[in-house]
């Protein structure tokens, strides 16, 4: 057959690198039987009896690990996993800006998401005319004391499209408006 | 001197002193840590921009209107500045035009730099509006609510022209 038996003779007690060799199998001292065969170091008909070539390859995970603890540490550090207040609409992108206070106040628990598009006005996923978002906004004007009204809105569209619900938040004695927004940084917010 | 066989305690076979790292666990913590973090992070962080609007009871509760600044938003980007109800003895703005930087957008860094010379000048003004005319993008006007709020501006209120 073209494998060999594995040297079992092999002496083990010679000092190894630290770096993980697949010829000498799992690090708690055993040899792999397939070690001999995994690293190339194959006897029989295909050697020819020439000198056998060493073909094991020291493979470096002290840098894998490295790499590795790098990239936690930074996904720690640099991304927050704290979800944010309310969620962004589908198909829409909201503007971006930098002034953007992150700080809500905890006694103001239920958010009111308008989101206003070209189709239609969407009070917490309920798309509405006109009559029935006023109708709405002055019940939500009355909660208003623990309640937030956020506002979506794509960043191309018009801005008439907000005056009607201006209007209507003036009306139902809501004065308190917030602006969903895309959070950068100031130095990324310049000039998009 | 010491000499290298005078130890009692090495007596025998030597101790073998080096040892391998099990590195495939850390790994293994690693790289389950490392899709952990990538699935639950949350990429596009959303905040909002809070503004104060008056209600219909704001003009009923009677006073002098403070000082302010209204800034006039046009299509094309060009902004307008002018200021209301100073005290009698200072100068105010008269239809300041701040020009965009084109296609529209409004040049924020010229705002910025109007915003911090008219705190400088006329501190008694904490009340900015904002008048968008009509067809103005909705993020042009976000923009510039942006740069008052990071010029740290009190009051400020949208009054879009009708």
């Amino acid at each position: 057959m073209g494998l060999a038996k594995t040297d079992t003779k092999k002496d083990y007690s010679q000092p190894r690198p630290a770096s993980f060799i697949p010829t000498q199998g799992p690090a708690i001292g055993l040899p792999s039987p397939l070690g001999s065969v995994m690293s190339g170091q194959m006897t029989g008909q295909h050697s020819g009896g020439r000198r056998k070539k060493d073909m094991s390859t020291p493979l470096l995970l002290t840098a894998l690990v490295d790499a590795f603890s790098i990239l936690v540490i930074f996904l720690l550090v640099q991304v927050s996993g704290v979800p944010n207040e309310f969620e962004a609409q589908d198909g829409i992108k909201l503007p971006q800006a930098s002034a953007v206070d992150m700080n809500t106040d905890p006694t103001m628990k239920d958010v009111f998401n308008l989101v206003i598009t070209k189709q239609g006005y969407v009070l917490n996923g309920e798309t509405l005319g006109l009559s029935d978002l006023k109708a709405r906004l002055i019940q939500a004007g009355r909660e208003t004391k623990t309640s937030r009204l956020v506002i979506q809105a794509d960043e191309a569209g018009d801005f008439d499209l907000l005056t009607p619900v201006l209007s209507l938040t003036a009306e139902a004695g809501i004065s308190k408006l917030e602006f969903a927004v895309q959070a950068v940084s100031s130095s990324t917010g310049e000039g998009t | 001197m010491v000499s290298s066989g005078g130890n009692p305690h090495a007596r025998g076979k030597k101790k073998e002193l080096d040892f391998d790292l099990n590195l495939i666990p850390a790994i293994d913590l690693l790289s389950v840590c490392i899709c952990f973090l990538l699935l639950t992070a949350v990429w596009i962080h959303l905040g909002s921009l809070k503004l104060e609007q008056g209600t219909g009871e704001t003009n009923a509760s009677g006073g002098v209107n403070p000082p302010s600044l209204w800034i006039q938003v046009a299509r094309s980007g060009d902004l307008t500045l002018s200021t209301r109800d100073l005290p009698a003895n200072s100068r105010g703005l008269k239809g300041s035009v701040l020009k965009s930087q084109g296609e529209g957008k409004v040049d924020r860094e010229k705002l910025a730099q109007a915003l911090s010379l008219i705190q400088q000048k006329m501190p008694s003004i904490t009340t900015v509006i904002v008048r968008p005319q009509t067809k103005v993008p909705y993020g042009e006007v976000i923009a510039v609510i942006d740069k008052l709020k990071a010029a740290k501006v009190k009051d400020v209120g949208i009054s879009p022209e009708t």
